[in-house]
């Protein structure tokens, strides 16, 4: 079972006064779920590895800027996610498609919810391979982090209702996908 | 049955030994005074991180400009803040000047207020004096009473002011 520790007692305070511990156990918390994150949307090992690399130093040149210790988490995303975004190169086509879906009512079982059986692990990656990089990365951070749809908005540097947008396709997509293969 | 996150963290569980030198190596490259020296107001939030690119230095902060026409009201009343100087200063001596001498009256005002009121004597003298005087011009002496009061006439008396042709 892996054992990722939670949010209760990250060390930002201390971080912030230079303590090489406190970073130690932040990078630690982070760092896979980073990894995660960064691969899936890169699909590029070693990329993803500087990209978290990057990342942390990054952290550590500007955390005094953190006004908020408790969003650190989303913080730290935001910068792995322009780690990302300086690698991709093609045109956001899929933008126009994004708002069409921004008012839909949403009210289905959020993914994170959803418990997968071991058969549906690779149908699960099929899926979010399929995906483009603007939906799997609001799915990877809701099923990574469970952030809050504000908490995406800011990480992805798009607005609430894209995010919106963005979850509602992910998730049908997903839910579709649950329920040709349970029945 | 797992939850999405355990299994994509149980997929790149692999990753862990390379993740544990990457974080080394962060470590090794804190700097001393991490977190110091960039304004409170300066916040890296990834959208201000769009511009940054490895190896370049992060844009840092800059004072704010002030809109055209405050710049511009800006430049005319600064640019000849010598003269200001100059005129606030006049002004400051006068007003310190104005305070600290004593106060002093009209010198004809205090001329009437020094003398004493004349004695009937002295009245009695001039009007001897008025009346020689006027004898020996040979005029008339202007009547020191009061002067005539109307007298109504008859309404047949009054001088009409045009005639009947």
């Amino acid at each position: 079972m892996l054992v990722v520790p939670g949010d209760e007692s990250l060390p930002v305070a201390a971080a912030r006064a230079g303590n090489p511990a406190a970073w130690d156990a932040l990078f630690r918390r982070y760092q896979l779920p980073l990894y995660v994150y960064v691969y899936e949307l890169l699909r590029h090992e070693q990329t993803a590895l500087d990209a978290v690399q990057e990342t942390f130093i990054n952290a550590a040149r500007h955390l005094g800027s953190l006004r908020d210790d408790a969003k650190f988490g989303s913080w730290l995303f935001g910068i792995a996610h322009q780690k990302c975004a300086q690698h991709w190169r093609k045109p956001r086509r899929e933008e126009s498609l994004d708002e069409s879906y921004s008012e839909q009512p949403d009210d289905e079982p959020l993914p994170a919810d959803l418990l997968i059986r071991a058969e549906q692990e690779e149908e699960l990656m099929t899926l979010l391979n399929q995906l483009t990089e603007p939906h799997r990365a609001v799915l990877l951070l809701h099923f990574l982090e469970d952030f809050s749809l504000e908490e995406i908005a800011g990480i992805t540097g798009v607005g609430l209702g894209t995010v919106k947008s963005r979850l509602h396709y992910a998730k049908k997509a997903l839910r579709e996908l649950i329920t040709e293969k349970t029945t | 049955m797992k939850t999405p996150r355990e299994m994509l963290l149980a997929r790149h569980q692999a990753a862990q030994p390379k993740l544990d030198a990457v974080r080394q190596r962060a470590l090794t490259a804190l700097p001393s005074d991490s977190g110091a020296g960039v304004p409170p107001a300066l916040v890296l939030w990834p959208s201000r991180l769009k511009t940054h690119q490895p190896g370049r230095p992060v844009d840092r902060w800059q004072p704010r400009r002030l809109p055209h026409y405050l710049e511009a009201a800006r430049e005319l009343f600064l640019r000849p803040r010598l003269a200001w100087s100059a005129l606030a200063v006049a002004w400051l001596v006068i007003i310190a000047l104005n305070f600290a001498t004593p106060e002093t009256s009209a010198p004809g005002s205090a001329l009437a207020t020094a003398t004493p009121p004349a004695s009937p004597e002295t009245l009695q003298a001039l009007r001897e004096q008025k009346r020689l005087f006027t004898e020996l011009v040979g005029g008339t002496l202007p009547h020191d009473a009061e002067p005539p009061r109307f007298v109504p006439r008859p309404r047949g008396e009054a001088k009409p002011a045009y005639h009947y042709v």
